[in-house]
């Protein structure tokens, strides 16, 4: 899969999960930019990209995401 | 005051950090939003906070590094977790997040995930750069004694020292607990915000449908 296809997969998730149709997202993009973006929303969008992406996080992978991007590159590795 | 021993929290003080968890949640009423949001009974729930407090995340309100403990002839009287927000490059909220879902069973994430909107209706953001005291307690013994200012004075002296440039504490209480601001007010806290609940359910799931933020300059 390209990262292209996993960014716009990743924003349809994003834009269901903040309840955002028009939500847009960029790699340098971070909690503190995202509106409602708390521990319990952040618990489900995660759920909701290991399922959409049939994938598992470990602890230790999602501690170490900081943005948007480095979201999309991890899960770039765990798909290919 | 002088005869408590200040000490930072290890893996060995886990269940009484546990007690301090869910006490605190708690804010003196029965309700524990373990319980009402992720459907854990509180046996339930004190496992699984043990086994996220085992992972040793720093940077969150669930990090064991966090917490000071004060301790009398062996006896520890009572706790509060303390961090600088984003201090690990993170969000707090995402890091506790991520110890949710990597720790809870998915029946609990299905039930939450209904219950979003009561848990945002008190969200209050963290100042990021700023020092968060996160859960405190005291146990029924030690009350009364100035332990609560003691505690909370101590971990902000102990991030002050690491990160000398920050000017600003901030707790979050929820305003039912008259007896926690009081303390936090002559600990130097000043409430900044009371956000109340909007939709009518939401006093059913939390303590309380007002949350306070108080905030104290340091010097």
């Amino acid at each position: 899969m390209e990262r292209k296809i996993v960014v716009e997969k990743l924003t349809g998730i994003f834009r269901r999960v903040f309840n955002s149709a028009s939500l847009e997202l960029r790699d340098d993009m971070t909690a503190n930019d995202i509106e409602n973006w708390d521990s319990l929303t952040h618990m489900i969008l995660i759920a909701e990209i290991e399922t959409a992406f049939k994938v598992k996080f470990k602890l230790k992978e999602l501690n170490k995401m900081r943005n948007v991007g480095e979201m999309s590159d991890l899960l770039l590795q765990k798909i290919l | 005051m002088d005869e408590y021993l200040i000490r930072q929290a290890t893996k060995d003080d886990i269940p009484f950090l546990v007690d301090t968890i869910i006490e605190a949640e708690k804010s003196g009423t029965t309700i524990l939003t373990y319980t009402t949001i992720f459907g854990l009974s509180e046996i339930d729930a004190r496992h699984y906070i043990t086994k996220m407090l085992e992972e040793e995340i720093d940077g969150c309100e669930l990090s064991v590094s966090g917490f000071i403990l004060a301790e009398k002839e062996g006896d520890i009287a009572g706790a509060v977790g303390a961090w600088v927000e984003g201090s690990e490059g993170i969000p707090s909220n995402i890091l506790k997040g991520n110890l949710l879902r990597c720790v809870l069973p998915s029946s609990c994430l299905q039930r939450a995930a209904g219950l979003n909107e009561v848990v945002r209706d008190l969200h209050l953001d963290y100042v990021s750069g700023t020092i968060q005291i996160g859960l405190v307690y005291v146990t029924p013994p030690a009350r009364g004694k100035g332990m609560v200012p003691l505690l909370i004075n101590s971990g902000i002296n102990k991030l002050k020292a690491v990160y000398p440039d920050i000017k600003e504490a901030y707790i979050q209480v929820f305003g039912n607990n008259l007896p926690a601001i009081r303390a936090y007010e002559k600990t130097g806290f000043e409430v900044v915000i009371r956000k109340t609940a909007s939709l009518k359910e939401t006093g059913r799931f939390m303590p309380d449908i007002c949350k306070v933020l108080m905030k104290k300059i340091i010097l």
